[in-house]
């Protein structure tokens, strides 16, 4: 085991910011609750890409270690954002992010 | 004398006063007293005379805040305070006693130190102090006993007492004081208690409006006298006496840069508010809202002196200036004249004395600007017996009669049974305030225009001449009263006033009133006054060579300084001075015989006119109308003061609330108000409710700022 | 240097790409909205990978064909699972986002963390969202036709504006980590500060000593009374492999080879540094998931309507 190359971290880089903008180009787009937060998910992934890679450079395992913590985090998110889902989708009877529009100004 | 013609004399006077200003005892009789020696320490329980009316005070304000005590039932707070200014009064002979002739100095404790300001909590102890002390805290006893009885039964006793025994520490802070910032905590603090008991009865309307007048008037002064402490402060950089003193002992006139010779008449101005002069009296015939044995005490015998004894204890400063003494004279002189004029033609008992007390302290400010301050301090002494004397007997007047204190109601007292005792005791106290022979007032009031006469100066002559006319109205508007209340035919009216106390068997109409007669307490207190008022002018005739027992004390004390300058221009007493005007022998021998005629014939006069023949008196005053009401309405001074002063501050007032608030105000008010609504309402479609709307939102802003940072690495900034 | 250009026109390239393949009604551009995307993603690869200062770099120094191939997959998936109209076929292709991303964490050598995702995300919060969707379709049902999408589904809102702000972040981020990382050292420094590092501070270092006697005891090699010593070498690669030999004491003791598979594993460093090192973020993690669960209950409850007592019902709310 070798630390990566420069070369090799931009590369996974370059990955990790077209995921992290693929993802929030995502949420601003799409209506389905369900998909922004799928979206939400994938810019996370983004992150962990990242995170790992400047990890593998630095030789350093604490990039992994906070991955964990993303992990919980994301996990924890989830949960309570599709208990969220749930309930609004009760209340309205649609997944559509724009019927709730009632904090307009 | 003119002006012109006292110029060279005042140059020469000024450069012959720079070894005389020095502190503590004049160079003649006490050698080179404290002027480089560091002060002896005083005893050690000096600390005592205001602690003792501060636990008074406290214990009687503890009372007033428990509502369990009934006043009606209980005089338990007025013996409290009786007995703490007992115990402040015995403290203080003990400590008199002690002082001697000498100069003490008691550091109690630390106070402020902060940078090179020192103000500690310390007393600075002379024969000034010691006058002083045994006046405060002799008659504030007496007075308190008097109220214990006086006050008897009314709502706010416990209240009362605890104002007085506050008032009385304040006071005696003030007199003890060792350096000008403890001086002026009392000096506001006797003001704030003075406030506080002028508007004692609080309910009153005509009460509240004279507590405020009186604080709003003495504000004007006594900010003349806080630019005074620190114009000090800056010059010499201390605020403590001894040192103080110290570094203007070595100052003339000339000597000192103009912004020192701005001081005393920035002191001064506090003097005049305080002690109720011109132009700044108006707030003292007012102050007589409060109850009487607080006009007694506060506003006759202590508190109003307060000016005197500052001028008397900064005197060493005062006479760094050559204007500041005179302007004193003149000022004091023509409040003396001024407020003895309108004295005679008022008809309630309590202002007659109050215009009394200004006249009287217009002597006092009189005699220390002529140079006598032992005169002046002298006549304060003497005028804090009898002036206390004359308001505790007319408050027994106002008590018995249910408030009734109108001259023209009330009338033969001496027949009523029980009123002995007030008539004699007022007859004393008449008679002592219009300088009869031998009696307290006689003494000290000739000493002030015996100096009038002797000192040069700006028309002191003049002054002199003025003093001698004022003692006639004096003698004559002091008799007006005394012969109209308490001589002539009984027949009195009872006054709008309801005792608390009283057991309902005297209704409010005249056929069934029965004049409460005075108890012990109050016949007990005016004797002793009586006593003081007939013979207190005897401290000044033996005991000493020159004024007695008095002079001597006060030649060691720092009012000195204006004698020392006094003999510095003539090479010797004001005696010497008299004897080349060839006049006769001592001016202070046929000032007696001048002033005791001129008061005799006051009497006389009063007597003609106000128990003789009551009705030439009315029909002088027909003959006379428009002076008549000119005086009886106090020459319309309230009244120009409204047009001069409040009228024009009102419409002022009233032209910048216009401009001011409703347009620059109001406008910037509300233009801060448009300003966020007009935003608001710019941006507020963007807030739409819709989440999406807030993601772009937010990505954009992370655009943007990654964009500034990647164009900002790009030019090259980090 | 990069060739910035290259980078920069891929991102307009790509916006144009993923701009097609946004859903909207008609249209029928987004197979070619998506061979623009790969190919602008192509072009960046090329740029980031192809770039090299004269020479070739040492081979090893350049990810290889899986790195490729992976990036590709993952950011194909990324791309159809934004721009699928139906819900389902999104998290599908997160899945195999998911999955793809979990392979490039193995070629980072973090076989745990791979793992971890694939167990965590595509196990148990990506079944989650699949059972929130098939809820929510089912209810759907009954009021229009099965297998239809959603209406708020089949259009994109504000595309422009959105991949505008989307590849405006990308070019930017792009620009600026390249320049960051064009500053940072070489792998062969990385080498012997990470080195240093490890033996310093990493508490997996600690008890490779422990581990190195076990096996050497296991082995038979360690004799009774003998100790294991580390020798101090800055070549990590070395030491990692078993070249290095430990030593009672330099000098004094003797020099033993290593087992062949002695080494430290990449789950023994990660439990050791998470167990020693955030022991305390530990706790709060699981205090964090607590209550996650505890808030999914309490907002997942269905409200019912309060019974008026008159319905002899209990007052109280469910």
């Amino acid at each position: 085991m070798q630390p990566i190359s420069i070369i090799s971290l931009n590369a996974y880089l370059l990955v990790s910011a077209v995921l992290f903008a693929l993802g929030l180009i995502g949420f601003l787009t799409r209506r389905n609750l369900i998909i922004m937060f799928l979206c939400t998910e994938l810019m996370f992934q983004a992150a962990a890409i990242a995170m790992i890679a400047f990890g593998a450079y630095h030789m350093d395992i604490q990039g992994q270690v906070f991955l964990i913590f993303v992990l919980t985090v994301a996990a924890a998110e989830a949960a309570l954002a599709l208990a969220l889902v749930v309930a609004l989708y009760r209340r309205r009877n649609s997944l559509d992010a724009e019927v709730w529009s009632e904090m307009s100004g | 004398m003119t002006l012109e013609s006292m110029q060279p004399m005042l140059s020469e006077l000024s450069v012959l006063l720079v070894p005389a200003t020095a502190h503590g005892g004049g160079a003649a009789s006490h050698g080179a007293a404290a002027v480089s020696e560091a002060i002896a320490a005083g005893p050690w329980f000096a600390m005592f005379i205001p602690l003792f009316p501060l636990l008074a005070a406290v214990v009687c304000g503890l009372f007033a805040f428990t509502r369990r005590y009934d006043p009606k039932r209980s005089k338990i707070p007025g013996w409290c305070c009786v007995l703490g200014l007992l115990l402040s009064f015995v403290t203080s002979v003990a400590v008199i006693s002690r002082i001697g002739h000498d100069t003490l100095q008691v550091t109690i404790f630390e106070w402020i130190a902060s940078g090179s300001l020192q103000a500690d909590f310390a007393f600075y102890l002379d024969p000034l102090t010691s006058i002083m002390l045994l006046v405060v805290t002799g008659i504030s006893t007496l007075v308190a006993l008097y109220a214990s009885e006086y006050m008897s039964g009314d709502r706010g006793y416990a209240r009362f007492f605890a104002f007085i025994g506050m008032f009385v520490f304040a006071m005696t802070c003030l007199i003890l004081a060792d350096n000008l910032v403890l001086l002026y905590l009392g000096w506001e603090g006797v003001g704030l208690c003075s406030y506080l008991l002028i508007g004692f009865y609080y309910e009153k309307p005509s009460a509240v409006a004279a507590a405020k007048k009186a604080f709003i008037v003495n504000r004007i002064g006594d900010l003349g006298f806080a630019l005074g402490i620190m114009l000090t402060y800056m010059e010499f950089g201390t605020v403590e006496f001894a040192p103080l003193f110290q570094a203007l002992s070595g100052h003339s006139p000339e000597s000192v840069s103009g912004s020192v010779q701005i001081i005393p008449f920035l002191l001064m101005l506090g003097a005049f508010g305080k002690s109720a002069q011109l132009p700044l009296y108006v707030w003292l015939p007012d102050a007589m809202e409060g109850p009487t044995p607080v006009s007694a005490l506060i506003h006759a015998a202590t508190m109003v002196t307060a000016g005197v004894y500052m001028i008397a204890r900064l005197a060493p400063l005062f006479v760094l200036s050559p204007y500041a003494l005179p302007t004193v004279a003149w000022i004091g002189g023509l409040t003396a004249l001024f407020a003895a004029t309108i004295g005679m033609a008022q008809y309630d008992m309590k202002r007659i004395f109050a215009y009394s007390t200004v006249s009287q302290l217009g002597y006092m400010f009189m005699g220390i600007g002529v140079l006598s301050a032992t005169g002046a301090v002298f006549h304060l002494f003497t005028h804090a017996f009898f002036k206390a004397l004359l308001f505790l007997g007319s408050g027994a007047v106002m008590h018995g009669f249910a408030g009734q204190l109108d001259i023209r109601r009330i009338s033969g007292l001496r027949k009523v049974k029980g009123w002995g005792v007030v008539t004699w005791t007022m007859l004393v106290g008449c008679l002592a305030l219009a300088g009869f022979p031998f009696l307290s007032g006689f003494f000290s009031k000739d000493t002030i225009l015996a100096q009038a006469f002797v000192t040069p100066g700006y028309g002191f002559t003049i002054l002199g001449f003025m003093g001698l006319f004022t003692a006639l109205l004096t003698a004559y508007y002091t008799f007006r009263l005394f012969f109209r209340v308490f001589l002539g035919p009984q027949r009195y009216e009872p006054g709008d006033e309801h005792h608390a106390d009283d057991d309902g068997g005297h209704g409010h109409e005249a056929e069934h009133f029965h004049p409460h007669a005075p108890g012990w307490a109050i016949n007990l207190v005016l004797t002793i006054l009586a006593l003081g008022a007939a013979f207190s002018g005897y401290v000044g005739v033996f005991g000493g060579e020159e004024h007695g027992w008095f002079g001597g004390m006060m030649h060691a004390s720092t009012g000195n300084a204006v004698t020392e300058s006094l003999a510095a221009s003539h090479g010797a007493d004001g005696h010497a001075a008299g004897e080349a005007a060839g006049f006769w022998a001592d001016p202070h021998k046929w000032m007696m015989a001048v002033s005791a005629v001129i008061g005799l014939v006051g009497i006389l006069i009063a007597w003609y006119f106000h128990l003789l023949n009551r009705q030439a008196a009315d029909r002088l005053k027909e003959r006379v109308r428009p002076i008549a009401v000119l005086l009886e309405n106090k020459w319309y001074v309230d009244e120009g003061y409204d047009i001069l002063i409040r009228k024009p501050l009102r419409m002022a007032g009233y032209v910048f609330y216009l401009i001011g608030d409703t347009i620059i105000i109001n406008g910037l008010v509300a233009l801060g108000g448009a300003i966020p609504r007009l935003i608001g309402s710019t941006i507020k479609p963007m807030q739409r409710g819709i989440l999406h709307g807030y993601g772009l939102g937010m990505a954009a802003g992370l655009c943007a700022v990654l964009a500034i940072m990647w164009w900002l690495i790009q030019v090259g900034v980090t | 240097m990069l060739n910035a250009g290259i980078i920069y026109a891929a991102c307009v390239a790509g916006a144009v790409g993923v701009l097609l393949m946004l859903p909207r009604r008609g249209s029928q551009l987004a197979l070619l909205g998506g061979l623009i995307g790969a190919a602008s993603l192509g072009a960046a690869l090329l740029a980031v990978l192809n770039v090299t200062q004269g020479a070739d770099p040492p081979v090893g120094e350049r990810p290889g064909v899986f790195f490729i191939v992976l990036a590709f997959v993952a950011a194909a998936g990324a791309a159809r699972m934004i721009t699928h109209p139906r819900p389902v076929y999104a998290a599908l292709y997160f899945i195999l986002v998911i999955l793809a991303s979990a392979g490039l964490l193995v070629l980072l050598a973090a076989e745990f963390m791979a793992f971890a995702l694939v167990i965590v995300y595509a196990g148990a919060i990506l079944v989650t969202y699949l059972f929130v969707i098939m809820f929510a379709q089912q209810a759907a049902e009954e009021g229009q036709e099965a297998n239809e999408s959603a209406p708020y589904d089949l259009s994109a809102r504000e595309p422009v504006a959105a991949v505008a702000a989307g590849f405006i972040m990308l070019a930017a981020l792009l620009g600026l980590m390249y320049r960051g990382t064009g500053q940072l050292d070489s792998s062969s420094v990385m080498n012997a500060q990470a080195a240093a590092r490890m033996v310093e501070s990493d508490p997996a270092f600690a008890l490779l000593v422990q581990k190195a006697e076990r096996a050497l005891a296991d082995q038979g090699t360690l004799e009774p009374g003998e100790t294991v010593a580390w020798i101090e070498s800055n070549d990590r690669e070395a030491w990692l492999t078993r070249e290095d030999s430990a030593s009672a004491e330099s000098g004094a003791g003797r020099l033993v080879t290593l087992p062949g598979d002695f080494q430290i594993d990449n789950v023994e460093r990660l439990g050791l540094s998470l167990m020693s090192e955030f022991p305390a973020s530990l706790e709060v993690a699981g205090v964090i998931l607590l209550m996650a669960m505890l808030g999914a209950v309490v907002l997942s409850r269905k409200i019912q309507p309060l019974m008026t007592p008159a319905g002899g019902t209990d007052t109280g709310s469910a």
